[in-house]
């Protein structure tokens, strides 16, 4: 397994932020390791029977990556980087899977309830992202705070603090996002 | 739309919502100033607004953990997951993906179920999961599939458990419906499973084909407790509970199919969901398909709700129903309608189970003994051929060759009789022409359209048309309880059948065609097919000639392609083939071969005589000789029909060919009736030694030359054959050659000897073998018995029927027995026969007893009484007087039966017979008991207990502690009569007294139904029943309805009491088998009092309704504790 260190993914970021297309390239799969670490870290804290503090992961996973001493300027951009990357990576996964799942492996689509469970999310999660595009091309703040909030899971408050909005604007723009959102998603089919 | 756009709705969505609800849709008319298309899409929003809820409010995290798991858990060969290395990929389960793998600490095979992401999430239900893992794991029972532990190794979460070597149920059943038997062998196991899970506390809750596995031996493992409940909240985690994919049409369908009434509403679930599913499963492994079918979830789940399963498409027949009884119980939509515990399943499977074992064994050991003569005991009227057998009961002997040259006989014979006007078919033609081949053929292709079997009924040995109607009973498994209803109960049997009877060589009795009509009429269902030389006369007999096979017409010049097509040539060439396999048609031999075709009239049986030579005479001279010897007969049988002549003039030139050593031996065994072992043929057919051959050599070389036929016998002794026809001629032989009566005389000496023998054997151990001994070799006996009657030799005759009455009255040959007794003790007594002549009054005595004729039975024991007095003989007087106390007890005349019990009770304790005075005793205790004499009844029970002991006789032994038992049952100490009844039982199964068990099953059934434990009471009574109806008891089986009556009416079911009631009566009427008066007249009370407490009418429909049921309808109504 890949050693992910603070050093590494600090100078990624960095580089990553100057337009080095490359630093991202090494950076997703840094980012995916530590995710997935995460996702069960989450996981078996709710075993533990922890009650899970959403707004605590960004954190964690910022934490664990570029370390503690970081500015507030990094801070802002680390989340923002961090819940892009999050999206792409989930996106991905969804589109790999649905993948396998119409073409790569026909016989395997017995319709038993995981392979539904996972099947309904992935393409939930494409055609959120599709979704979240168009929001983008509408009003892009609101598709910030969606990736902030979702794909970041960051509160509103802490979203406001990072994009540097109130929070009720932010909960104006949330709102307003999620709703649309729905609307687009229910209504695409 | 444009961000401007967007941002006009966004701000008038949210003062939309800023609203009062009902104020909305005003505010909007107002605020959109007509633009319909904005007004339309806030509104639209604004519906979503509310709808959006919890939206994107839970992290993608949380999407991402079981994208990212989901994604990585594919496990490859040669991975380790701790102690794990993955050997290869097993397939997917409900859940997740299974692999096989090994444990390389513990060097075993273990399988790996992952867990997808979705579960693992939910920590808590996870670790409930494996707190039910352990708990189930705990119980350790072997048809629950061992978890080992459920763990995580590099973020993948898997169980580990037992590997199995097998397969799942659904792939099983995907090979089409299993019969009965296997159902309820997979089901008790599962039931045995759930049954020690739920004593845990746990709940399977999603019992269905996948989740069951059998392994290769057989064992059931039972999959997956506890998932279920863990799959459960598996709903949360989606990205919106709104669009969770719960309404996909097809999704969960194969597990919707198995949930109860009450999951399918969503209710809590209890042991019995389980039950319920099981029940589908049980359905679905026979009929193919389940219960409650639907085109999506919501139709399903309606089903399962209102609607009744279809009714199992199975073979009729009891085991059917009761399989089906058990299922729709366990498909009860009320759960507290349904069986209440995987125990009580359990016990209903297994029971049936074993009756159907119990069933096939007994047929797979009848068939041992008695050869391919299939014959259905009464036990089949309660339990008919089990349903696991694909095809209808039948006893139809196999062919060992094929029917040459009959395809288009077979065809029409066929189409004629499943024609529905043609009831009654009689093949004619004279001997030799094929009938019976022809006729057991149609049967056998034809079973598969008479679901009531096809019954083969052989009536070669029988002259005397009396005996017609009890041949085919016996054919049937039907038991003979008193001659004249016998016709009866033969009809009961037929009424609803829908059987083929073969009724094979009717020409020696065509007296008794009315009787075949008068079945015929009876049984609506029924059709016969009956061969005889002629016909027998009757309406409705439809006649089909079975003409000899075509022969080329002589001097016409043919290719061989084409004479080698004639049926004649056919068979000819198949015969010979067989003796010399490299036998072929040749331009040289192929004139002679149509020629002796032709001189033998293209008749099977001689043509297969003729063939059956080839190995030694080529065809030139096998016709040569063949033509002087039908020369040579036609002079002196002018008076038969030509063919019958050729015929006969075939056997004879056969005959001519054997040496003088097999033509002995032939014609000697034209003795047997009905066929005969090896060892009969060594003592009768080579007695003094005379024969010159050896018997097994001279016996094959008569079945090569198809004079013979051996009949196989899986297992028991070959029996040995002949065709009536040939019998016919060898019995000519034999009376010509002047030792016709000295053979006689050794088959009596024979059969007298194996009858005395069996007699002792008849109350041993191997009782049920010797039964079906006496059964097979009873036309041996019937002609021994016959010969001596009327060849002055009344000793013998005398002492086989003294010899053959236990097997008459165990079998129920009641009428017969006596007749023949009354005959024999008719004829002139001298001082050789004095000492059979006791047996046989001792005999008769038993037999008129049997039959409730006391009159006669006292009759018959005081001749024997004032024989053995004039011998002085102490012993036979004792005997005689004790005989005439059970008499005198029958008629309730308890005085007389306790003098006369007590006479004999003294003149054995003179002559110092232990066992003798033990008996007395307890007939003695009997008069006791009977008479409320409870204190003294113990006393002499128990002394007779003790000599028993002391002889260490456990009959005895058993004998006295039923006694004892019923002594306690009597005086009402229900807790003492048990552990009596129970070591009698103990003793009984290991000595296996089967019948002493059967009226003790009985006993400990009243017992059970005194005490108020009415399933108990029908469990025992069931058991004996079984042994009743096996052994064709019918007092016993009437006894049953009584005591089944009893309990109806101590439950209040006075309907049901009724109906046994009348069911029991009729019973004995048509087997006259009348109750003792005293008891006749206790019935009649209790009826009495049914009635009025019942009301006339009512009582008058249950009354008849009783009656109206055949036997087995009855024992089945008995049986059924549940029935109204």
């Amino acid at each position: 397994m890949i050693q992910t260190s603070p050093h590494d993914v600090t100078n990624l970021l960095a580089g990553w932020s100057r337009g080095d297309q490359a630093a991202l390239d090494n950076l997703i799969p840094l980012v995916e390791a530590e995710l997935r670490r995460l996702a069960h870290h989450y996981m078996s804290r709710e075993r533990a029977g922890h009650t899970l503090q959403t707004t605590a992961l960004g954190n964690e996973a910022y934490l664990r990556l570029v370390g503690q001493d970081i500015s507030w300027q990094n801070r802002a951009h680390f989340f923002g980087i961090a819940a892009r990357l999050m999206r792409q990576i989930l996106v991905d996964y969804a589109r790999r899977r649905q993948y396998a799942k119409r073409g790569g492996d026909a016989r395997q689509v017995s319709l038993d309830e995981a392979a539904l469970v996972a099947q309904g999310s992935a393409s939930e999660m494409i055609a959120l992202d599709e979704a979240l595009n168009q929001l983008a091309s509408l009003a892009p703040e609101q598709a910030r705070i969606v990736e902030f909030r979702f794909f970041g899971g960051l509160t509103i408050e802490e979203t406001a603090e990072v994009m540097r909005l109130s929070v009720d604007r932010v909960k104006r723009d949330w709102s307003m996002a999620k709703t649309w959102l729905y609307h687009e998603l229910k209504n695409s089919d | 739309m444009d961000p401007e756009t967007y941002q006009r709705i966004q701000v008038l969505l949210q003062s939309a919502l800023a609203h009062e609800p009902d104020k909305r849709s005003a505010f909007l008319d107002q605020a959109c100033e007509g633009d319909e298309s904005l007004r339309s899409q806030v509104a639209s929003l604004l519906i979503s607004s509310e709808r959006a809820g919890d939206f994107l409010e839970s992290p993608a995290v949380e999407i991402a953990a079981q994208l990212v798991t989901d994604h990585q858990a594919k496990l490859t060969k040669g991975q380790a997951l701790g102690n794990y290395t993955v050997v290869s990929h097993l397939g997917s389960g409900g859940m997740g993906e299974i692999y096989l793998a090994e444990d390389t600490r513990l060097n075993r095979k273990v399988a790996l179920k992952l867990l997808p992401s979705f579960l693992t999430k939910h920590g808590e239900r996870l670790r409930r999961f494996e707190q039910e893992a352990r708990a189930v794991s705990a119980v350790n029972h072997p048809n629950i599939l061992t978890i080992y532990e459920v763990c995580r190794f590099d973020s993948v979460d898997f169980i580990v458990s037992e590997f199995i070597d097998g397969e799942t149920l659904r792939r099983i059943m995907t090979r089409g419906p299993m019969s009965v038997l296997d159902a309820l062998g997979v089901g008790a196991q599962v039931c045995a499973a759930l049954a020690a899970v739920h004593e845990a506390g746990v709940i399977h809750r999603d019992i269905k084909p996948e989740n069951i596995m059998i392994r290769r031996d057989g064992y059931v493992k039972v999959l997956d407790f506890g998932i279920a409940k863990l799959n459960q909240l598996s709903e949360k985690t989606d990205l919106d509970a709104a669009t969770k994919v719960k309404t996909n049409p097809g999704m969960m369908l194969g597990t919707v199919s198995y949930m109860s009434p009450e999951q399918a509403r969503g209710q809590d679930v209890d042991a019995r969901a389980d039950i319920w599913s099981l029940g589908v499963v049980l359905y679905e492994m026979v009929s193919g398909r389940v219960p409650f079918e639907g085109a999506t979830i919501s139709h399903v789940l309606v089903s399962i709700q209102d609607q009744a399963p279809a009714p199992l498409a199975q073979p009729p027949g009891e085991f059917a129903d009761k399989f089906e009884r058990i299922v729709l119980k366990t498909l009860a939509k009320d759960k507290t309608e349904r069986y209440q515990t995987a125990s009580e399943l359990f016990q209903d499977l297994k029971k049936l189970e074993k009756e159907i074992e119990f069933k096939s064994e007994l047929e797979r050991v009848s068939q041992l003994q008695r050869g391919s003569e299939f014959r259905q005991s009464l036990a089949s009227l309660a339990s008919p051929a089990p349903a696991s057998s694909s095809s209808s009961p039948n006893n139809l002997p196999i062919q060992l060759t094929s029917v040459i040259g009959r395809k288009a006989e077979v065809a029409a014979i066929k189409k004629q009789l499943t024609r529905d006007g043609v009831r009654l078919l009689t093949l004619t033609g004279p001997g030799g022409t094929g009938k019976t081949r022809l006729s057991l053929q149609v049967g056998a292709e034809l079973l598969d359209k008479f679901t009531g079997g096809v019954m083969f009924v052989p009536l070669a040995a029988i002259v005397d048309p009396n005996l017609v109607a009890s041949t085919i009973a016996q054919a049937l498994g039907i038991k003979e309880a008193g001659g004249k209803s016998l016709l009866q109960s033969l009809k009961e049997f037929l009424r609803e059948r829908q059987m083929l009877l073969v009724i094979d060589n009717f020409e020696q009795i065509v007296t008794s065609a009315p009787l075949i009509s008068e079945l015929l009429n009876a049984s609506p269902q029924l059709k016969c097919l009956i061969t005889s030389r002629e016909p027998l006369r009757v309406g409705g007999e439809h006649e089909f000639p079975v003409l000899p096979l075509s022969v080329p017409a002589r001097g016409q010049s043919l290719s061989l392609d084409v004479v080698v097509q004639y049926p004649a040539v056919e068979l000819f060439l198949d015969r010979a083939s067989a003796v010399k396999p490299d036998f072929a048609l040749t331009p040289e031999n192929a004139e002679a071969v149509v020629e002796i075709c032709s001189k033998l009239d293209g008749l099977p049986l001689a043509i297969e005589l003729a063939a059956a030579r080839i190995k030694v005479l080529p065809p030139r001279a096998l016709l040569a000789r063949l033509e002087n010897r039908l020369k040579l007969l036609s002079g002196g049988a002018r008076d038969l029909p030509s063919r019958q002549q050729t015929m006969r003039g075939a056997i004879a030139w056969s005959y001519d060919l054997l040496d003088e050593k097999e033509r002995k031996l032939f014609r000697r065994l034209s003795v047997f009736v009905a066929g005969c072992d090896l060892q009969a043929i060594e003592e009768v057919c080579n007695r003094f030694a005379d024969l010159e051959i050896d018997a097994l050599d001279g016996v094959s070389s008569l079945i090569d030359k198809s004079l013979l036929q051996q009949r196989e016998t899986a297992g028991a002794d070959s029996r040995f054959t002949m065709l009536e026809t040939i019998t016919e001629f060898g019995l000519e032989q034999l009376a010509a050659s002047g030792e016709a009566d000295q053979l006689c005389k050794s088959h009596a000496a024979f059969f007298l000897k194996l009858a005395e023998q069996g007699e002792t054997e008849l109350l041993g151990t191997q009782q049920e073998m010797w039964l079906d001994k006496f059964e097979l070799e009873h036309g041996n006996f019937r002609a021994a018995t016959q010969w001596a009657e009327q060849n002055r030799q009344p000793e013998t005759a005398l002492r086989l029927a003294g010899a053959m009455w236990r097997f008459w009255e165990m079998r129920g040959y009641l009428a017969e027995g006596r007749e023949v007794l009354r005959r024999l003790l008719a004829l002139e007594e001298t001082a050789e026969t004095m000492k059979p002549r006791l047996k046989a009054l001792y005999a008769a005595g038993i037999l008129a007893d049997s039959q409730c004729d006391y009159l006669a039975a006292r009759g018959l024991f005081d001749q024997k009484l004032a024989l053995h007095r004039q011998l002085g003989d102490k012993w036979g007087v004792a005997n005689s007087i004790n005989n005439l106390g059970i008499i005198a007890l029958r008629q309730h005349d308890y005085v007389g039966a306790r003098t006369l019990y007590e006479e004999s009770l003294e003149l054995w304790r003179e002559l110092g017979n232990q066992r003798a005075v033990a008996l007395a005793l307890g007939n003695l205790g009997n008069v006791a008991d009977l008479t409320g004499d409870f204190d003294l009844a113990y006393a002499h029970y128990n002394e007779s207990l003790e000599l028993f002991k002391t002889l260490q006789d456990n009959r005895g032994v058993a004998l006295s502690l039923h006694h004892l038992g019923d002594v306690a049952r009597h005086q009402g100490d229900h807790g003492r009569a048990r552990p009596f009844y129970d070591q009698s039982l103990r003793l009984l199964t290991e000595l296996g007294e089967k019948r002493a068990m059967a009226h003790l099953f009985s006993d400990m059934g009243n017992l059970a139904g005194e005490r108020g434990d009415y399933d108990e009471a029908r469990h025992l009574h069931e058991e004996s029943m079984v042994i009743f109806s096996e052994l064709g008891d019918v007092r016993g089986i009437a006894n049953l309805f009584d005591s089944s009556a009893k309990i109806a009416t101590s439950q209040g079911r006075l309907e049901r009491a009724l109906r046994l009631s009348s069911a029991g009566t009729k019973l004995r009427e048509d087997f006259s088998a009348h109750l003792p008066p005293d008891d006749q007249a206790q019935l009649q009370q209790a009826i009495t009092v049914i009635r009025q407490k019942l009301g006339e009418a009512a009582s008058e429909i249950a009354w008849q309704e009783g009656r109206a049921m055949p036997t087995e309808k009855a024992i089945q109504y008995a049986l059924a504790s549940d029935t109204v």
